[in-house]
């Protein structure tokens, strides 16, 4: 009548020497995951790669030096034209905002 | 507004006409323009051993007999030295060879060029002899005349694109460009392209005559503060404040000369340059009127 059926409850004695173990685990889990090496970055094709990528530029405009058969064309914001002292600001790659794309461009070689 | 365009592969870079879309002139304008990129190729380029730099560079130190083009294009090259105090130096070369730029550009990209040598001092500008067709190099000097010969080449190409029927059209040939003829009402819209980030442009420009061109550290370049910008003062690659100096002038020979002038001297060409000046702590400086 004395014998214990598989499915009893556990003794207070088992209960304590669980959470004993759970807890070590719990201390020790942080550090283990911070020993671990670092992991090679995942190959491009798993996933997108998404560079975030912004560059402020401010735009000081002085008096023109020469009459030129050039003009500089703000498509964001007011412009400054003429004025030592006016400045915009612009950031790269959104100052032609929505206008049509531009017959050609320039950029060194 | 519909423009049409013909691009192709010349003088180490990519070449563009545009043109009125739909002209009956175009196809003869675009194969107008590529024969003049072929002719001055033969005639100007240091990476073929057969032009006739080449030939010219190879017998440094002795009078040759040159073509009336080539005499021309060394004129103008000698004609900017002296107008920027040697700020442009058409007898850069050794020193550009000894910064590791020994080949066609693509070579060096691939890793295929020789170790880099010392800073090699230029300046010898001032002692090229030419008399009419004459031409004498100093002994040791070779001449690259890189830029300056793609500027006058899309000067003839833009100019050779209107005598053959098109009322207007633009050669770019890697950011240097020329707009010949009567221009379209209200000019032709240009994109400055960032230089810290060629696929964005940081402007615009409205042309409406004239030329363009564009001096960047950040282009043909093949490590760090190596590129083929090379400062002439130093004999090393240019390290200044300005990442990039976009410039008009009448015409694109004159544009390159300018441009390369205004990147070396910085804000202050601002003063007697239309030009737009990107600089290394994110500014921009422009002196061209605002549209």
């Amino acid at each position: 009548m004395t014998e214990r059926s598989p499915r009893a409850r556990a003794t207070r004695r088992e209960l304590r020497a669980w959470a004993w173990v759970a807890g070590g685990l719990a201390l020790v889990a942080p550090w283990a995951a911070i020993a671990e090496p670092p992991q090679e970055a995942r190959a491009r094709g798993d996933r997108p790669v998404v560079v975030v990528r912004k560059i402020t530029r401010r735009v000081i405009v002085t008096h023109p030096a020469e009459p030129a058969g050039v003009r500089y064309v703000y498509v964001n914001g007011p412009s400054s034209g003429g004025s030592s002292s006016g400045s915009v600001v612009a950031a790269g790659g959104s100052s032609s905002g929505g206008a049509p794309p531009p017959a050609t461009s320039t950029g060194g070689s | 507004m519909n423009v049409a365009t013909r691009a192709f592969r010349a003088m180490g870079t990519d070449v563009s006409l545009v043109g009125p879309h739909g002209h009956r002139a175009f196809d003869r304008a675009a194969e107008a323009v590529r024969g003049a990129f072929e002719h001055e190729e033969l005639r100007c380029s240091r990476f073929r051993a057969d032009s006739e730099l080449s030939l010219v560079n190879a017998r440094a130190g002795t009078w040759v007999v040159v073509s009336n083009e080539l005499a021309l294009i060394v004129s103008l090259a000698l004609e900017g030295a002296r107008r920027t105090e040697g700020r442009f130096d058409p007898t850069v070369l050794p020193t550009v060879v000894a910064a590791g730029y020994d080949r066609d550009f693509d070579d060096v990209l691939a890793g295929a060029r020789a170790a880099l040598g010392p800073p090699v001092p230029c300046g010898r500008w001032g002692d090229v002899e030419i008399r009419g067709r004459r031409l004498r190099l100093p002994a040791g000097v070779g001449l690259d005349l890189g830029g300056i010969a793609k500027g006058w080449t899309v000067d003839l190409g833009a100019e050779a694109a209107v005598r053959g029927g098109l009322p207007w059209a633009l050669v770019n040939a890697g950011g240097d460009l020329r707009l010949c003829g009567d221009a379209p009402e209200g000019g032709l819209e240009v994109g400055v392209e960032d230089p810290e980030d060629p696929s964005t442009q940081l402007a615009r420009l409205r042309l409406e005559s004239g030329a363009v061109a564009t001096s960047s550290v950040t282009r043909r370049a093949w490590g760090p503060d190596l590129h083929h910008l090379i400062d002439p003062s130093t004999g090393r690659p240019a390290v200044g404040p300005v990442l990039q100096a976009t410039v008009w002038r009448p015409t694109c020979a004159e544009a390159e000369v300018a441009a390369k002038d205004v990147l070396l001297t910085g804000g202050a060409a601002l003063e007697r340059s239309a030009a737009v000046l990107v600089l290394r702590d994110g500014d921009v400086l422009s002196s061209l009127e605002a549209a």
